[in-house]
């Protein structure tokens, strides 16, 4: 096998292998340096950037616009991620919000709700003692005690009311006891603070009465029923339907003149009352204290006898 | 994996330190949302080159700090300079010590994080105060973002953790083969 000889390098070849050699030694050379006081070239570098950038050199400020530039770019792009999740936590801080200023109205909401029930029974209240106020004017001076019902035990057999005025008010067996309209009843047990009231429903209730306007006295008994009668009429009544039931004041317990309802019905079975008493809204009713006038002295007239059903029959 | 890909890959890893201290100066100029200028929050940028420079200090040379720091400054809009200059001084603190930081307990190495971010902190207060007129920046806002600072630092230390793992050719500290 016939062997190549390699060709002869001219002298061009050589300077240009020696340049190359020249320049390798001096790239590692500055490698090496820049390697060693890497620190001190880049401190350098930096205070010469710092004293460019206070010189406000154009080539500086270009350099810092563009790099501005792109690292707004980046920044923007990298911003989506972060706002999704700020989104997200918004989103969360939303519900978060949304729940406790439900929590915080769901509060208010029964604040106002009571509120709401407190001014409610207020007004209730005040109608009725403004209906109170406007209530019959009484022919005798009355001591009125204002009271609330404060218990309804009522039943089939029983047509009872309790109130929260007793004893140390005053209140006393026998009152009688209205609401705006009529006789609602009477006293029949007192405690220190209440006392029950007797509606003149009941079966067990006898209140003497007047019937107007034919001037004849009754007792007016209840039956447990809507309507109670008038018994003890005299024989031959002047009762038509209309006519208005007054208390009579025979007794000396209630006064006279007292409203109590009037004649709904009159046939074979008797005659029926309605009173005027509105049983469905009795929540404030006014006790009367009437103390009967003195009995007139020995030397005067006697008074003209009262009608045959004066005698009142207390359960 | 072909030669190609592999390599790329290879030079990719090798740039993960660079890109991650880069990836954190970004993250240190993100406005975040609903941050009232005077809040304070943490740096992290020294935090990662502190990292880097004591574990690969073979890929995050002084120059990375440089480029890390012009970054910084350009991006930022800061004057050129000053946040290189700061991270340089602060590398010359740890540069050459790696292996002996290392073999520090962890408290220990949390107080050689806290003495690098001072320097870094003081050079940039010092530059700031010479850039205007020579007159001292105030100081509370400093204090208290190298405060806060060296506070979240031992909670960045996990979250770099995988990524050393993920960098070719663990070497030694001090980045000799």
């Amino acid at each position: 096998m016939a062997r190549v000889a390699a060709p002869t390098p001219t002298a061009q070849d050589i300077r240009r292998l020696l340049w190359q050699r020249r320049l390798r030694l001096w790239w590692l050379l500055l490698r090496r340096l820049l390697r060693r006081f890497a620190i001190l070239t880049g401190a350098i570098l930096c205070a010469v950037l710092l004293v460019a950038a206070k010189l406000d050199i154009a080539l500086v400020r270009f350099l810092q616009a563009r790099a501005g530039d792109a690292a707004a770019l980046v920044l923007d792009v990298m911003r989506l991620p972060l706002e999704a999740v700020g989104r997200v936590g918004e989103t969360i801080g939303d519900i978060v919000a949304v729940w406790r200023e439900n929590r915080r109205l769901e509060a208010e909401n029964r604040r106002l709700l009571e509120w709401r029930r407190e001014a409610i029974r207020l007004s209730v209240e005040n109608q009725a003692l403004r209906r109170m106020l406007a209530m019959p004017t009484l022919p005798l001076p009355v001591r009125r005690t204002a009271a609330r019902v404060v218990a309804d035990p009522g039943s089939a057999f029983a047509h009872t009311r309790l109130i929260d005025a007793g004893s140390e008010r005053g209140i006393r067996v026998g009152m009688a006891v209205m609401d705006d309209r009529g006789l609602v009843g009477r006293v029949v047990a007192v405690g220190r603070w209440s006392a029950r009231i007797l509606l003149l429903l009941d079966s067990t209730s006898r209140i003497p009465v007047v019937v107007e306007p034919s001037g004849d006295h009754a007792l007016l008994e209840g039956d447990n029923g809507p309507y109670p009668r008038l018994r003890f009429l005299p024989l031959e009544p002047r009762v038509s339907v209309g006519d208005r039931v007054i208390t009579s004041g025979a007794g000396g317990r209630r006064p006279p003149g007292l409203p109590v309802g009037e004649v709904v019905a009159v046939d074979e079975r008797g005659v029926k009352v309605r009173p005027y008493a509105d049983w469905t809204r009795l929540d404030h009713v006014v006790v009367l204290d009437w103390q009967p006038p003195p009995p007139p002295p020995a030397d005067a007239q006697p008074a003209p006898p009262i009608g045959p059903a004066t005698a009142e029959a207390e359960p | 994996m072909n030669p190609i890909g592999g390599s790329l890959a290879r030079i990719l890893r090798r740039r993960l330190p660079a890109a991650s201290a880069l990836l954190a100066v970004l993250l240190d100029l993100m406005p975040l949302p609903d941050a009232a200028p005077e809040r304070l929050f943490p740096l992290l940028t020294p935090m990662v080159a502190f990292h880097w420079a004591l574990r690969r200090p073979d890929l995050f040379t002084p120059f990375t700090f440089l480029l890390v720091g012009l970054v910084f400054d350009a991006a930022g809009g800061l004057p050129l300079g000053t946040s290189g200059l700061a991270l340089l001084a602060a590398c010359a603190l740890v540069h050459g010590r790696e292996r002996t930081l290392l073999a520090q307990p962890p408290l220990l190495l949390w107080g050689g994080f806290a003495l690098f971010l001072a320097v870094f902190e003081a050079v940039r207060w010092a530059i700031a105060s010479a850039w205007h007129d020579f007159e001292p920046r105030p100081l509370i806002p400093v204090l208290g973002e190298y405060l806060v600072t060296v506070l979240v630092q031992p909670l960045l230390v996990p979250l770099l953790a995988p990524l050393e793992r993920l960098v070719e050719c663990p070497r030694h500290a001090t980045g000799s083969r």
